[in-house]
């Protein structure tokens, strides 16, 4: 209830046009965070989920206004993170003329290289274990494992059945635990 | 190994104050985007207005054209009927010919057989028909007038020199 009379108070401020920059402001101290992982998990690197990051507050600044409230604020903003991310994601495919395939080994060296990851072991072969998952499974399993977003939610936010989407999480929970399974002996 | 057997650790790192300056970084983003926002209203709406303000021109131009084209013959059928209403039309130099063209080519204008002169008008003609753009009052030929007319302007020359006279 609190968060959604918060919200509520950034939507009449942004509505008047004097305290809109005002509203923005708190908008983004509320939910930077939350914005910046739910990209950070799809794209994996920092740079990248900086640079969409900024264009999902962008679009905030843009369409806030013709947020209609039929969904929370919260899943309207991580429903254009999701979609900005997967964008983004095909964009970076197309420039580097890589397929899916080639992606995630991309993306595993990257895991390997980059120095904004966490150094522990098993989390470094969990990581590897969801970059090999279908990209759309990857989502799903994120959003279910680490920020336990209700499926009502997430249907609302991808788009997909509740029934689906439990499917969903339920063969990425077994592949991941394979995976981990066989490289962790290694 | 089962998922739940791991601790839920945040994987991803972000550089030392990265959340303190992000707000200032998108709001410098934010203002660039709203400006460039504004730009392109301010030039929408100039380009706009100087196009509505060229299709006025053109529309106003285009229906003065179209006007002066049909009223210019108007016009001069206009001064033709004035002239004629004046009596400053010569019916001296057409004879019985040529004003049957002329009754057959437009019924305008109005029968040589029956005119209606104006005594008044012809008291007052002393001058020749010209072609030139001043009108002059035609000087009556009563030779080819009907007797009828002659015997008409006779009696009221006399009328009018009757009560001039008195």
């Amino acid at each position: 209830m609190k968060e959604e009379s918060e919200d509520q108070k950034i939507l009449s401020l942004f509505a008047d046009e004097k305290t809109k920059e005002k509203a923005f402001r708190l908008l983004i101290d509320k939910y930077q965070k939350d914005i910046y992982y739910a990209i950070r998990r799809i794209v994996y690197l920092h740079d990248d989920a900086n640079d969409v990051t900024q264009n999902v507050f962008i679009k905030i600044w843009r369409y806030l206004d013709k947020f209609r409230g039929d969904s929370s604020l919260k899943t309207w903003i991580t429903k254009i993170c999701v979609n900005e991310s997967l964008t983004f994601i095909e964009k970076k495919k197309k420039l580097l003329n890589l397929y899916d395939d080639s992606y995630t080994s991309f993306m595993l060296r990257s895991v390997e290289e980059e120095k904004y990851f966490s150094s522990d072991k098993i989390q470094q072969i969990l990581h590897k274990a969801i970059l090999q998952l279908p990209q759309k499974q990857q989502i799903v399993f994120t959003m279910r494992y680490y920020d336990e977003t209700p499926y009502e939610e997430m249907s609302k936010i991808l788009d997909t059945s509740v029934g689906a989407l439990k499917a969903s999480y339920h063969f990425a929970v077994k592949k991941v635990e394979e995976f981990i399974e066989k490289n962790a002996e290694l | 190994m089962k998922l739940n057997q791991l601790p839920k650790e945040d994987f991803f790192k972000v550089p030392d104050n990265y959340f303190d300056e992000l707000p200032s970084q998108i709001m410098k983003v934010v203002e660039n985007e709203h400006k460039i926002v504004r730009r392109r209203r301010v030039v929408w709406l100039i380009s706009s207005s100087v196009a509505a303000v060229m299709i006025l021109l053109l529309g106003i131009s285009f229906f003065f054209s179209q006007n002066n084209e049909t009223t210019y013959p108007l016009l001069a059928l206009d001064s033709v009927k004035t002239e004629q209403k004046e009596g400053k039309l010569s019916l001296v130099t057409l004879d019985n010919d040529d004003n049957d063209n002329i009754a057959e080519s437009s019924s305008s204008i109005p029968d040589k057989t029956e005119p209606k002169p104006q005594p008044s008008n012809h008291k007052k003609t002393s001058s020749k028909p010209s072609n030139t753009d001043i009108p002059v009052e035609p000087e009556l030929d009563f030779c080819s007038l009907d007797n009828q007319i002659i015997d008409y302007y006779n009696e009221e020359l006399t009328r009018n020199e009757y009560y001039e006279l008195k």
